[in-house]
């Protein structure tokens, strides 16, 4: 689908409800969106359901607003992480520590016990709330750290930190001999 | 992501599939909510979840028949409200329901059990008296059990007769629920 075509479906959904149009635009960007979700609530499924299907009725609420100034996966993530900020901070779920506040990574023990059994997807439920936000938004999403900056209201040189040390946790987490990396 | 392709996180999945009735569900919301139009139903797409949907409870009807007059043999009516939560499973072709509520509706026709059931479409308009006026609200009416999707208007000698009549529509094992109400004859 080509950015022309997205627009076409969003010009569909905004003018006239076409559900078609919609089915469309939920069938491409839903299945990353719910994975966003899911890695944010550390594997929820009950809780990414609820974020995703929220994150898409702000969505087409607010489509007529979106300038393409971003691409539309983009501006959609950033809906998923601020619906999931305000659950969490609606006391639905622990937001965890400042991101300025998280533990270098050899304080984490956690990670540290579990890192000769533990898959990818376990080592990035086991992040911090603020680690697993910028690896996401980063690494998956394909935010960059100034985008990551206004998103989580934190500075660019803080979220360029913060990533190092989620990928060098994960990493430790899942090669915790560090063989597989320099092989 | 990291250029090293020895890297693990490169094994890093970017989409998952999510829940196979999230789209419904979504697609409900904003339907209810004006965002969405409903979509029409045309004849031609009846393998389509809403004419399915149609075509389940049209079968009860054809083995039934469309009676809400008070029954004359002392039987009382109930009324099996269909819930669909989350736990409903969406997952299975429309035409196994089709075909295992047929059955059902079926075999209350042979026991003369049966009398109407119909499916309700997604989303709802709630009206309330607001002063003089009444105002009427595109949004969904949910419970703990979820979203009505239907009902049936059964007939039963008592209501242990009814509940056991309930108890095996094949709604519950699909993880749907069902509220059992008796209707009071007017």
């Amino acid at each position: 689908m080509t950015t022309d075509d997205e627009r076409e479906l969003v010009r569909r959904v905004t003018a006239r409800g076409d559900t078609r149009a919609f089915s469309a635009l939920y069938d491409r960007h839903t299945p990353a969106l719910y994975a966003l979700a899911l890695r944010l609530t550390g594997g929820d499924e009950r809780e990414a359901e609820e974020i995703a299907h929220d994150a898409w009725v702000r969505a087409v609420e607010k489509l007529d607003t979106f300038e393409w100034r971003a691409a539309l996966r983009t501006w959609l993530s950033g809906i998923v992480i601020r619906r999931w900020r305000e659950l969490a901070r609606a006391g639905a779920r622990s937001a965890g520590p400042p991101i300025e506040d998280l533990p270098l990574p050899s304080d984490d023990a956690a990670l540290q016990g579990t890192a000769d059994r533990v898959d990818l997807e376990r080592a990035i439920a086991a992040l911090a709330d603020g680690y697993r936000q910028v690896f996401l938004l980063h690494d998956v999403t394909g935010y960059t750290h100034e985008e990551i900056a206004e998103l989580l209201d934190i500075d660019p040189g803080t979220s360029k930190s913060q990533l190092a040390r989620a990928r060098a946790h994960l990493r430790r987490a899942l090669d915790p001999t560090g063989e597989r990396h320099r092989a | 992501m990291p250029d090293d392709p020895n890297d693990p996180l490169r094994a890093l999945e970017r989409e998952l599939p999510p829940p196979p009735h999230l789209k419904r569900r979504v697609t409900a919301t904003l339907t209810s909510r004006g965002l969405l139009r409903r979509a029409a139903v045309s004849p031609l797409r009846a393998a389509g979840a809403l004419a399915a949907a149609v075509l389940l409870f049209a079968a009860g009807l054809v083995v039934g028949r469309r009676d809400g007059s008070p029954p004359a043999d002392g039987r009382t009516s109930y009324a099996l409200l269909l819930y669909e939560g989350r736990e409903f499973d969406r997952q299975i072709p429309e035409q196994t329901y089709v075909a295992e509520y047929t059955a059902w509706a079926a075999e209350l026709r042979r026991r003369g059990a049966f009398v109407e059931g119909h499916p309700l479409d997604a989303g709802s308009r709630v009206l309330s008296a607001s002063g003089d006026s009444v105002v009427a609200e595109s949004r969904d009416v949910a419970s703990d059990a979820g979203t009505m999707a239907g009902f049936f208007i059964i007939r039963a000698a008592d209501d242990a007769e009814a509940l056991a009549i309930a108890r095996t529509c094949p709604h519950l094992k699909h993880g749907g629920r069902i509220a059992l109400r008796t209707v009071i004859p007017t």
